[in-house]
């Protein structure tokens, strides 16, 4: 009996401290949503696919190339055949895993403007505000940009 | 003299032995698989996807080999199929992209069509000269997305499409 009692208590005792501390999942798709660079020019949606995150343009400022008239495409791809990709659902952000505290690293960005691809690695400085760095080798060699939410969380939504 | 024939025969080993580990063959594969979503799919790019088992025993016929002899892969052609029946056909997307993603491997562009013209429920797309990935062969599974960008919003519970993967394994000998 006294055994039976034991057990209950550490079940119950676990439950609540995993309640409290939140799983490494749930803290992971904090992530997920939809985000504004500073430039304001595009919004990001960041999704889970497998066990990583990636980012693709749902909305432009400027959808149409001034140019051709026509819906932008990546024409600064290296890969000269992919260069009719349509920047609207483009994935600039991929292969981001929750390596640390608000932290997701092993990731790159892709900057459509030049063809570049860095690496990078996203702070999560508070829900709704994040730190976006893109780096060459090192990554005190950066910049950081700082992402808004427009978006709340699912859960804030609930609330 | 001896020395001189021992030079020589060394030389030819060495050379003999480097030109074995160089040596590649090519060799046609394809994997075909279903991709699909749940709706409702709204205007502008909407994601399908499936995960897909690596097998390597039944991906080239007559030719067992391991991952350790795969040297590269490339993609030779993609074509995607909407279901026979189905009500949608391919004059109701914008454009289509097809990407390759992992857990060990970098997400990979392997085919694009944009824009898409005409009707009908089959399309073969541009495929990437460049893409290598002989990484995602190289472990247990991956996941092959097909961004369909709809023109016009649609309520429609799922849909599916067959994706087509035709490529080249370069096999060490």
């Amino acid at each position: 009996m006294n055994r039976a009692i034991l057990v209950a208590l550490l079940v119950a005792v676990s439950t609540i401290t995993y309640s409290f501390l939140g799983s490494d999942d749930a803290k992971a798709d904090r992530l997920k949503g939809i985000w504004q660079p500073s430039h304001g020019k595009a919004k990001i949606k960041i999704d889970k696919i497998g066990s990583k995150y990636y980012g693709k343009i749902v909305w432009l400022k400027e959808p149409i190339d001034p140019e051709t008239k026509a819906p932008k495409v990546d024409k600064n791809n290296p890969d000269e055949s992919l260069r009719s990709t349509p920047l609207k659902g483009y994935r600039i952000l991929k292969d981001f895993e929750y390596t640390d505290e608000d932290e997701w690293s092993n990731g790159t960005i892709y900057d459509p403007e030049n063809g570049s691809t860095y690496s990078c690695v996203i702070k999560m400085t508070d829900e709704n505000t994040l730190d976006i760095r893109g780096y060459i080798g090192i990554k005190t060699l950066g910049r950081t940009d700082v992402w808004k939410r427009l978006e709340m969380p699912s859960k804030k939504k609930s609330e | 003299m001896m020395k001189f024939f021992r030079f020589y025969a060394l030389v030819f080993s060495v050379v003999a032995l480097l030109a074995a580990c160089g040596s590649t063959e090519d060799f046609d594969a394809s994997i075909q698989l279903d991709v699909s979503a749940e709706g409702p799919f709204f205007s502008g790019p909407n994601t399908l996807q499936a995960e897909y088992t690596v097998n390597l025993k039944s991906l080239i016929a007559n030719k067992e080999f391991t991952a350790n002899d795969i040297k590269e892969v490339k993609v030779k052609s993609v074509t995607i199929k909407i279901p026979e029946g189905d009500a949608i056909g391919i004059d109701s997307f914008n454009n289509v992209v097809v990407q390759l993603a992992s857990d060990n491997a970098p997400m990979t562009n392997i085919a694009i069509l944009n824009p898409i013209n005409g009707n009908g429920n089959e399309l073969t797309l541009t495929s990437s000269a460049d893409a290598e990935i002989e990484d995602f062969f190289k472990q247990e599974k991956f996941i092959v997305l097909v961004d369909w960008d709809f023109k016009e919003d649609s309520m429609r519970p799922e849909m599916h499409s067959n994706v087509k993967i035709d490529l080249v394994f370069k096999l060490k000998q």
